[in-house]
């Protein structure tokens, strides 16, 4: 217990809250900023682990139709699980993929959230606890206690206006989030629910807190948001859709080779579609940079016709 | 050279989409529309699937899909509680100092666990009153009050006392409440909180407050300022001190979290331009602690890990002397030694005209030291109590250990009270504690709430009724 106290304190919480401290210091003294770049910096961090996430929930939302097509054909439940567990294995999909850089994750959010609570120094205690966890150097120590003032906001008190971004922003991020089609109406309305619960109680939750951890839910919801558009090929977003109750649009990466993708069509040809009844806005169903990216490659290649043998024995499409 | 650096960062995209793509059954609607080297190696068709049924998959309890709700579901109810306890806030507590009652020296005042005040007695382990009562009302009061901790000492009001000044944090209220606990007036309104204790000269109140104010109040003239001055750099945290100097009058050293000591003129004819005799920024850090003042010198501790002495009539400081982390004690000064406590736990032990070392070592109480030491056992023993409750007797001339106590339950931050020679200690909670250092093993014993309650406790020789 002692051992993960240790690691807990000496190689996670302390180290964050010097550095940001050391932050804050740097960016003109201004602790709004400093959480700013901290979150960044962290989130930055873990982004492979996000990342990761993202694929394994991308896969999971692509897989759905052969999913539901399997459980529909087969009602023997052992013969279900086993043509479930081909898939899988035959997609390279783990089932912890999603889950486990979420854990892991965790630590690391939990670690930020209490840095930040602790730096604040909203009362004499927490600025007491806070004195044990700095490092010897004057400059630290100097720093401390930070300024609390942030644009409109004092970081040690709680802020309506904040709050509300804070929803707003939850709602988006909830709305970009990948998700997987609803099995059931039951699965929908709950889906349908999420959507408008957490935006109110992330709201509620900053109302209760100091506006700096608000600044953090903020920073984190956005960074969600613009990685998860961005890892999602940055689909075309109508302003409907923005007021809508619409998921992200997905945009398939469809780079299957030749041989495969005729085995695929095979075996798929029953199941429905990834992207049959998607109403992905891009016109051709592809993302704008893998538009200009097969752009270059055309001009490089010339006129050459499909399937012509490369340098590198391959043949592009 | 930036093209290489871009046909890297396209290589790695190219292999990073290869790999997001590894399952082309995922994708096998959609048209293709491209290859990539090496792409070949990774083609899926049936005949290179491994065999399903004789390998264990790994994880493959996962893929029961009952099985994998329950199992998700038992991380997120476990998570829940890990979340709580991680995420949990520290508490505003306050850390005030029990005071004497002025008529009786076996009542004291307390800051309780309900974050209100209240009359103790002693002997009987009993609760006389508390302010506010019930339903948050008092009589005197037209509204109801709710406070949020304390953190200044009571203070008696006028030259011969009925009543004491206190004030809650949030809010930033100014109260008197009379000793005997009858009746309360509200005396001023700050709108702001207040951590820095009160200073009192007969009548006339000082209050400092976090939002950067000091009020001259009359406790004869509620609700009214009869000065203010507002140019102070930072929030007043640390209660100030009323000294009296040749060359300015009276003056109220007021330390501010900007780091600075303010010497402000109390003389009430002065315009708000004129009232600053002085101010010290010699240290680095900010200034929590209470100034003490002795002998014309002010002695306070900074954030900035060193502590200081002062001369109250220029602002000159005298000297200096490093610590091992902030000070946010009150130092003790017996004889020509000044004692202090730093909050890495290390207790000092300086000369206090030179500010020289008096120990060999600081002593290592090994926890936070926010309570001012105290000297007991006519003068043979220094008690200081750390944050984690253990009571440290050490030698005040040595700076050895006698003997230390277990820890009190909960910690302890405010200063300790000696009255009739008792030693009385307040937690966090607002419990009260006697240090019992007479005894063969000296001991930490419940006051208030006491140990076991008066109703059940049996006269000597007669048998306990069931």
């Amino acid at each position: 217990m002692e051992f993960l106290g240790f690691i807990w304190s000496d190689l996670l919480v302390n180290p964050m809250t010097n550095a940001l401290i050391v932050l804050t210091n740097g960016l003109f003294d201004s602790f709004g900023l400093g959480i700013i770049a901290f979150t960044l910096i962290i989130r930055g961090a873990t982004y492979p682990l996000t990342r990761r996430q993202l694929r394994t929930t991308r896969a999971m939302q692509e897989m759905q139709p052969r999913l539901q097509e399997i459980q529909k054909k087969y009602k023997d439940p052992k013969r279900r699980q086993e043509e479930m567990m081909k898939l899988y294995r035959e997609v390279g999909f783990n089932p912890l993929g999603c889950a486990v850089p979420f854990f892991i994750q965790i630590p690391v959010w939990i670690a930020l959230f209490q840095v930040i609570r602790r730096t604040v120094g909203t009362s004499p205690e927490a600025l007491l606890d806070l004195s044990g966890k700095l490092y010897e150097w004057s400059f630290i120590n100097e720093a401390v206690p930070l300024n609390s003032n942030f644009l409109f906001l004092d970081l040690g008190n709680p802020s309506i206006p904040l709050a509300i971004l804070v929803a707003v922003a939850t709602f988006y991020q909830q709305k970009f989030s990948p998700r997987s089609p609803a099995r059931d109406e039951r699965t929908a309305s709950m889906n349908r629910t999420m959507l408008w619960m957490l935006p109110i109680l992330f709201g509620w939750f900053t109302i209760t807190v100091p506006s700096g951890l608000g600044i953090y839910w903020l920073i984190t919801s956005l960074f969600s948001i613009v990685t998860t558009y961005s890892y999602n090929g940055r689909p075309r977003l109508s302003l409907r859709w923005f007021v809508s109750t619409d998921p992200l649009p997905v945009v398939p990466r469809g780079t299957a080779t030749a041989s495969s993708k005729a085995s695929q069509n095979q075996s798929n040809a029953a199941l429905p579609s990834a992207s049959n009844g998607d109403s992905n806005p891009v016109s051709d169903g592809q993302p704008r940079r893998r538009r200009r990216r097969r752009r270059r490659s055309r001009g490089a290649a010339g006129d050459r016709p499909e399937g012509t043998e490369t340098s590198h024995g391959t043949s592009e499409q | 050279m930036r093209l290489r650096v871009r046909r890297r960062w396209f290589n790695r995209r190219r292999n990073e989409e290869a790999r997001d793509t590894e399952s082309p059954a995922l994708f096998s609607d959609v048209p293709s529309s491209r290859s990539f080297v090496g792409d070949v190696s990774r083609e899926t068709s049936p005949k290179q699937h491994p065999p399903t049924s004789h390998k264990p998959a790994p994880f493959r309890f996962m893929f029961h899909v009952k099985r994998r709700r329950r199992i998700f579901t038992a991380l997120a109810l476990a998570a829940i509680p890990l979340i709580a306890a991680c995420t949990s806030t520290t508490g505003s507590t306050g850390w005030a100092p029990p005071i004497p009652d002025i008529d009786d020296e076996n009542v004291v005042i307390i800051r309780n666990d309900d974050k209100k005040i209240s009359a103790i007695d002693l002997k009987d382990q009993t609760e006389l009153w508390r302010f506010p009562g019930e339903d948050d009302v008092f009589p005197g009061l037209a509204d109801s009050i709710e406070f949020k901790a304390f953190y200044g000492a009571p203070v008696p009001l006028g030259t011969d006392p009925e009543e004491f000044v206190v004030a809650g944090e949030e809010g930033g209220v100014v109260y008197a409440v009379r000793y005997d606990g009858s009746s309360a007036r509200l005396l001023f309104d700050t709108e702001d909180s207040i951590i820095a204790g009160l200073v009192v000269e007969g009548l006339t109140i000082y209050v400092a407050t976090t939002d950067k104010n000091l009020y001259a109040i009359n406790a004869d003239v509620p609700e009214t300022i009869t000065w203010q001055f507002q140019a102070f750099g930072g929030a007043l945290w640390g209660t100030p001190a009323l000294v009296q100097t040749e060359a300015f009058g009276q003056l109220l050293l007021v330390p501010a979290m900007d780091g600075h000591i303010y010497a402000i003129r109390t003389d009430p004819t002065l315009a708000e331009s004129e009232r600053l005799a002085w101010e010290f920024s010699g240290t680095n850090g900010s200034i929590a602690a209470n100034v003490h003042v002795e002998d014309g010198v002010a002695y306070f501790g900074s954030f900035d890990r060193h502590f200081y002495a002062v001369d109250i009539e220029t602002g000159a400081e005298k000297w200096s002397a490093n610590g091992d982390n902030w000070f946010w004690s009150s130092p003790l000064i017996v004889g020509d030694i000044l004692y202090a406590g730093d909050l890495e736990g290390s207790v000092w032990a300086w000369n206090k005209t030179t500010g020289n070392a008096a120990w060999q070592a600081p002593y290592p109480a090994e926890d936070e030291v926010r309570s001012r030491p105290v000297l007991v056992n006519d003068g043979d023993t220094l008690l200081v109590i750390a944050k984690s409750g253990v009571v440290h007797a050490i030698d005040p001339v040595t700076g050895l250990n006698q003997w230390t106590t277990v820890p009190i339950d909960d910690d302890v931050l405010a200063d300790t009270l000696i009255v009739a020679g008792r030693v009385l200690v307040s937690n966090d909670d607002g419990d009260l504690f006697e240090v019992l250092f007479d005894l063969d093993i000296p001991t930490v014993l419940p006051i208030f709430p006491p140990l076991i309650r008066r109703t059940e406790q049996t006269p000597p020789g007669e048998p306990r009724s069931n």
